[in-house]
């Protein structure tokens, strides 16, 4: 059998792919949400790799979860999370 | 299915490991990895709380996922410290009865912190839990300065710092009563108001003056600290070097220390009387009887007699002999009673009760330091 095509391979690569799109879609989600709600950003820009999440936008996240009601109630963060929850298991 | 899960777990574990390698050397190692996706890891990871539970005997462990609730970000410090320090950690239902026994007093702690956080951000912003700390540290450096000037006889800025110390100290204490005070107040009386059968005005002032005022940690070494600094500079100066005991309440070991007395109080005090009620009928036996072996005029009468032998035979460590200069030759036969009576008292006094009070100390300073690296292990 042709090594590209060996059902653990497959499953392997299927995988891996699966959960970078999942998390490619938490990271764009999670992005979207802090500059919008939390920066109050009109989000106008070409593409997500203008809007970066560094380290020190950090706490301004965890500020925004515990004060800020809009942001800690998103459907954006309840996906997520739900995302998430399924990649963690 | 277990196959796909635990490539899940190997993809977390990569971004939980290349998060510590970042926090450690501010770079990404796998270029695979960015810093939008570590943010995200660390961010998601921190409010996702996971739950295992079985649903009857037979079926499988089932992960629940749920986000921490906002509130649960208002709990404070304090109590976070004085539950894990108090709980009782000797098995798994021992310490969920102890949480579910607080849960209500936690709840209604993160509303109150969370309504008066939302009323009043300015203030709760700028001082947080680490004010009284800071406040704390700075008023000790200044009680060590003033302390060390006194010990170069140096006393110019003395009351410079002093004063310094007795406004940081006032404060502190403006701020508990302003922050903590009320939530202090409420939860002692919510606590008293679930627990207690009789309300009455004397308990009233005991909850609000006493517990949640008095007796609170950072009230009464701001307190101590006033009473010292004003005694010092308006009183008598050597006051101010009793105000290098509030370290106590800054460091832990020195507490147990305190705590290794204190705890068992009862058992040193009984002991220590045990200990006075031997030398007294000692001291009454040498008094009757070898009075005129003991050098000098100490011994004139019973009771200069007893804190002569309390002074120098419990301290001394030689006991009824250390005071005395009998021998065969002086004495006769009345030396083998004065011997008899020397070596009792030096067995019971100096071998048994002091190392008596010395294991009661040694074995609780232990027993806390013991409890204390269990819970930090835990």
């Amino acid at each position: 059998m042709t090594e590209g095509f060996h059902p653990e391979i497959i499953n392997y690569q299927t995988t891996n792919f699966e959960l970078n799109m999942i998390f490619s879609i938490i990271v764009n989600s999670l992005k979207q949400l802090y500059y919008c709600v939390a920066k109050n950003d009109p989000f106008e820009k070409k593409c997500m790799a203008d809007y970066p999440l560094r380290m020190a936008d950090f706490d301004g996240l965890q500020l925004a979860f515990q004060r800020n009601n809009t942001f800690s109630n998103h459907t954006l963060l309840i996906i997520c999370l739900r995302l998430f929850a399924y990649i963690y298991g | 299915m277990a196959e796909i899960k635990s490539k899940y777990e190997i993809f977390c574990n990569e971004l939980e490991s290349m998060l510590k390698y970042f926090e450690k050397n501010q770079t990404i190692s796998n270029k695979s990895i960015s810093e939008d996706d570590l943010v995200t890891y660390k961010f998601i990871s921190q409010i996702l709380v996971k739950v295992e539970a079985v649903r009857t005997d037979n079926s499988k462990l089932v992960n629940f996922y749920f986000p921490i609730a906002k509130k649960c970000y208002y709990l404070s410090d304090d109590t976070k410290r004085k539950f894990l320090k108090d709980v009782d950690r000797e098995s798994l239902d021992s310490k969920l009865s102890g949480l579910y026994s607080e849960k209500m007093y936690f709840n209604q702690e993160m509303d109150f912190n969370q309504s008066r956080f939302n009323n009043r951000k300015g203030i709760f912003t700028i001082f947080g839990s680490g004010t009284f700390l800071f406040l704390e540290v700075t008023c000790f450096v200044l009680t060590i300065t003033n302390n060390l000037m006194l010990l170069m006889d140096d006393e110019s800025m003395i009351e410079l710092f002093g004063l310094i110390e007795l406004a940081l100290s006032v404060v502190a204490i403006v701020f508990f009563l302003n922050l903590n005070y009320p939530l202090v107040r409420q939860l002692n009386r919510f606590r008293y108001e679930t627990t207690a059968a009789v309300e009455s005005y004397y308990n009233k002032i005991q909850l609000d003056v006493f517990q949640s005022f008095l007796y609170q940690k950072n009230v009464w070494v701001f307190l101590y600290h006033i009473f010292c600094v004003s005694a010092g500079l308006y009183g008598y100066t050597a006051i101010i070097t009793l105000d290098v005991f509030s370290a106590i309440n800054l460091f832990d070991t020195m507490q147990f220390i305190i705590k290794s007395v204190v705890m068992h109080i009862g058992q040193l005090l009984s002991t220590l009387a045990l200990a006075g009620l031997i030398m007294f009928s000692f001291s009454y036996l040498v008094t009757m009887y070898f009075v005129d072996e003991i050098s000098g005029d100490t011994c004139s009468s019973f009771s200069s007699c007893f804190f002569y032998i309390m002074d120098q035979a419990f301290s001394n460590g030689q006991g009824i002999a250390g005071l005395t200069s009998a021998t065969v030759e002086s004495l006769g036969n009345k030396y083998y009673l004065l011997f008899l009576l020397n070596i009792t008292f030096f067995l019971l006094i100096n071998t048994v009760l002091l190392n008596i009070i010395l294991a009661i100390l040694v074995d609780t300073f232990s027993a806390l330091r013991q409890k204390s690296d269990q819970f930090g292990n835990k």
